[in-house]
Order: structure tokens, then sequence, then C-alpha cells
């Protein structure tokens, strides 16, 4: 059996909207955009190339950066990173800082982590999840995608493409009852965002190095302002009526 | 009160205020512009207990904090600290050039020991001027550190970055068990009375909070404005101004932070206009919140900011917010 024919069809799965993990339930702030009438269909497109440019760009580096920590694992350089596993996780908490969006990415990447244990995806995915929840350590959608792909020795620069396209793809679902948005209308925005989402990876591979003799999973060079959506996410609760948790 | 006045060089002082002069003319078209030595201006502080009072007393409010200077080269500058009328030491603090300089690298160190109370401000609003074509980036690092029981409140005035600006700004705190900290930060678009909005080249903002060694909140933020437009919806939207407060105080129960939340966000709902000025509130992973701002004008954030520091003062200190004294 070809083996990376098997890579490509499990990635394939892993970045299918309709995973289990409850993506579907969160809109992340989008939401209270829409509600206030900052964002619509006209500008949705401009606003997801410019979101994929900021918060693209940070959980490309987090997941690319997560990636490395198991893939040295499959090739057998190093035992498994486990500080630098807890320090990436703890550090995406402390940079996402609206709590109902930092608990909707806490969700999907424990969710993520127990359905790729159950689909056999490595030991270290146990261990990576267990030792996270003994830490009271938050695991995040990006930063398990990008183990789960590591572990599953598929190639970085996809597993994090794969994982921006899944959330994009979200969003747009999510834009879709919010707003006056048709299938075929989304699938035009998802198909020409398709360069500005290489662009985002390619950003967050380049915030990912190391500086100074730091790990190189520091990430401390990806920068993120989104702070509309911030608020919005912070703001979330106070809708009358919401049709997300997030 | 302790000082030690370690360094006063009044020549440096006199280069700076020709760069000044020469900072605010046009840049410089096919000529080379005229030396001006960089500047590696340096700010160091100690807050600590009166030494007839024990941290514990002290922190209660029943004993004064002295200040103690350490090393202090210009532009950077304080001059003395005021007692606080809850007993705090409240320094200001001043920048002899008026403003950050294309190449300036300000360095400012401050340490709160164990139950020591500290409240610093501004003397106005810090203008970060024009940069020389070529010039390095003006970079302003901080570095707080908050002891056992002690409190820090960091209340400057904005930052008003000027036409073709390019500006990095490095700020780490680090709390111990039981610290305090009230640190907000508020960002202009410009000189936006005489229309002068998102003109200048660049922004950078990193800030490291952390507790117990652990981070609690970080920023990394590029501002771009030429290249990545702050109007869109992903950014700024229609606002102009942006604010972020943090409040911490470490060792509370994480359920503790969360009501806070609750109670803070009514006064966000209260305070939000939108199109105007939207608030927002969130519990961070731990020890702490953060309030958000965006609005279209300074002023109504920073109304709001002392709402804010009043509301979240009484329900962890129980005591009031006495708003800094201004000397100008």
């Amino acid at each position: 059996m070809d083996d990376e024919r098997l890579k490509l069809l499990r990635l394939m799965q892993l970045a299918d909207s309709a995973l289990p993990v409850g993506a579907a339930a969160h809109s992340f702030g989008l939401e209270t955009l829409v509600e206030e009438g900052a964002l619509d269909v006209s500008t949705l497109e401009a606003f997801l190339a410019d979101y994929l440019s900021e918060a693209g760009a940070q959980e490309s580096a987090f997941c690319r950066a997560a990636h490395r920590l198991a893939a040295r694992v499959n090739f057998g350089e190093h035992d498994f990173h486990l500080e630098a596993w807890l320090e990436l996780n703890r550090r995406l908490s402390a940079r996402r800082q609206a709590r109902e969006s930092r608990a909707a990415s806490a969700t999907l990447g424990r969710r993520l982590l127990q359905l790729a244990r159950a689909l056999d995806c490595g030991e270290l995915l146990t261990f990576a999840s267990e030792a996270a929840r003994e830490s009271g350590v938050e695991t995040h959608h990006c930063a398990a995608f990008g183990l789960v792909g590591g572990a599953l020795a598929l190639d970085e620069g996809a597993t994090a493409e794969a994982y921006l396209h899944q959330t994009l793809a979200g969003l747009v679902s999510a834009c879709q009852r919010l707003m006056p948005l048709g299938q075929t209308r989304a699938q035009q925005i998802l198909w020409r965002l398709k360069p500005a989402l290489v662009a985002a990876s390619e950003s967050g591979l380049a915030g990912v190095g190391a500086r100074d003799g730091a790990v190189e999973t520091d990430c401390d060079d990806v920068f993120c302002f989104t702070p509309l959506l911030d608020l919005g996410s912070m703001r979330h609760t106070s809708l009358t009526t919401r049709l997300f948790i997030s | 009160m302790a000082t030690a006045d370690t360094e006063v060089v009044h020549e440096e002082v006199a280069v700076r205020n020709e760069a000044v002069g020469a900072a605010l003319q046009p840049a410089h078209v096919g000529s080379a512009p005229p030396h001006v030595p960089p500047t590696h201006g340096r700010l160091s502080l100690r807050f600590e207990c009166a030494p007839d009072v024990s941290a514990e007393e002290c922190a209660r409010g029943a004993g004064e904090t002295c200040l103690v200077v350490l090393e202090q080269r210009p532009p950077l500058r304080v001059v003395r600290a005021f007692r606080t009328e809850d007993g705090a030491a409240l320094v200001h603090l001043h920048n002899l050039s008026g403003g950050v300089l294309g190449g300036d690298l300000l360095e400012l160190s401050v340490e709160v020991c164990a139950g020591a109370r500290a409240q610093l401000t501004s003397t106005g609003a810090t203008r970060l001027y024009r940069s020389r074509r070529g010039a390095s980036a003006a970079v302003q690092r901080q570095r707080f550190e908050v002891g056992e029981g002690a409190l820090l409140e960091y209340l400057p005035d904005e930052l008003i970055p000027f036409a073709c600006a390019r500006y990095r700004q490095e700020t780490t705190v680090e709390l111990a068990d039981d610290a305090g900290l009230f640190w907000w930060e508020m960002v202009a678009p410009g000189r936006a009375a005489r229309g002068e909005v998102f003109a200048y080249d660049s922004l950078q903002f990193r800030l490291d909070l952390t507790a117990r060694g652990l981070p609690v909140a970080q920023e990394r933020v590029a501002l771009d404005p030429e290249r990545r437009p702050l109007q869109s919806a992903a950014r700024l939207g229609p606002y102009l101004y942006f604010a972020n407060f943090y409040v911490c105080r470490v060792g509370l129960p994480e359920r503790r932070w969360v009501d806070l939340e609750e109670s803070l966000a009514a006064l966000a709902q209260e305070l939000s206009r939108t199109s105007e000025i939207i608030w927002g509130v969130s519990a961070l992973p731990r020890h702490g919140l953060v309030v958000r701002a965006l609005a279209v004008k300074g002023r109504d954030v920073t109304q709001g900011l002392h709402a804010f520091w009043r509301a979240a003062k009484r329900e962890l200190y129980g005591r009031a917010a006495v708003p800094p004294r201004k000397i100008y």
C-alpha cells in the first residue's frame, strides 16, 4: 500500500468540516459582529482574508510548532518534549484573551485528541492529552491538529493548511446561518481565499522559528491583531438571542 | 523617603533638545540628515515598604511605600514620589525629550517589593515622533516585577504615533503570590485633531504578563496601516482608538474572575454605544481579567478606564481608586 496515498486520505478525513469535534457550534465572535452590523455578505470575503493574515498566521505557527514536537519523536530524534507541548498551549491560552473563544478552541482541541486516540493515531497523543489534563492545561485546536499531523507523519505545511482550511470553512458555514449567504457564493469565497490561506500558512512558518537560542516552538515572532472580533467574542454573552455557543 | 540620583547628564539633555527640533522638520530629501547620537535612556525604580513597617502592614495601607531611584539616565527621569491618600507611592514618569524619537532606546525597570504599593503615570500623552528615513525604530523596553502581596497601578496617558513613526515596545510583567496589578495602555490613531489618522509607519507591541512564572496574558501586535489596513472589520473596523486594561490579583480562584467578569460586563454594556465606543471584559486563563475598548474618541476611553478601575479595585481590594494627581 502506498503510504503517501494513505496519508493524504487521513489528512482529508481530519480536515473535513464534518469531523465530529463540535466546530459547527461556534462562531468565535462572528455572531456579534453580524448582529451589530459590522459584517455582512458584501464585506465577508475581505474580512476573512484579513482574518487569515492575522489569526490564521498565528494558528499556523502554533499548529506547525506542535507538529514539530510530534514529528521529531516519529523520526526518533528526540523524546517527546512534554514541557514544550504544555508551554505552547499555555501561551495560546494567554494569547486568546476572549474567554468564550478560548474555551471553544480548548473544547475542539480536547475532542480532536480524543477522536484521534479512538482512531489509533499513536500513543503519543494519549500521553500528550493525559499529561495536559493532569497539569490543568487546555489543549487548543490548532496545536492539537498539528500534534496529530506530526504523529501521523503528515507534511507540516499540508497539516497547517488543512487546519486553516477547515477553520475557514467552519467560519463560512457559520456565516451562512448568520447572513443571507448562498451556497454558491460561500463556495466562491472559499475558493478565492486559498492564496490568502497559503500566505497565512507561510507567515506562520516564518513566525515559528528559533530566536536567541530559544526552543524552536516559541512562536514569539508571529503577530495577531483582531480586536473587533475579540470584542465580538467578549460581548457575545450579552446578545439577546444566540445561535452559537461562542 | 530614600532617593539615590545616580546619574544626571546635562550635556545629553542639550543634545536631545536639538534632536527634538530636527525631528519635527520634514524628512530630508537628497542630503544626508545631520548626525544625531543614538539615545539610550534608562530608568530603574524600586518601591519598598518604609523601614519601620512590615510588608503585611504596608500592604493593608498601614505603612508608607518609599521610592528608591536606582538609575536614571536622560531623557527618562522621575522627580519625586507623592504619597497617595491610601499610602501608596505615586510617581510621574518624565521624558525630557517631550516624546520618543526614532532610534531611541528607552528602558524602564520597576520593582515593587513585597507589600509595597506603587502608582505610576505619565505627565501627558507619549508622543511617538516621525522616524527619519533610514533610522531604526524607536524601542521602549519595560519590565515590571511585583512582589508578594504588592500592588502596581500603571496608568499612563495614551500613546500618540505621529506620521511616519516607527516604534517597538516590549513589556514584561511578573507577578508573585498575591501580587496585584492594574495596568492599562491606550493607543491613539495619530494626531487625530489635525486629521492625521493611521499615518504612522509601524507599531509593534509585545507583552508578556506572567504570574508565578506561568503566562497569564501575551500580546504580539504588529500594526502596519499601509500594508494591513486597520479599518478592516478583522482589525479596528470603524474605530480609531484601542485600549487594554489588565486587572490581576494572583491566587484568587477562577470562579472569582468569572464573577467579576460578569459584573464588569454589565458596566461594559452600559458604557458601550455601537459605532462610538465598545467595551468588552474577559476572564484570563488564570489570576486576572482583561478589559478592552475600541472607540472613535479618546476621551471616552479615558473616562471608561477610570470607571472599570474604580469598580475592580473596590471589588478586589475594598478600596477606592485614587486617580493620579497630574502636574501639568
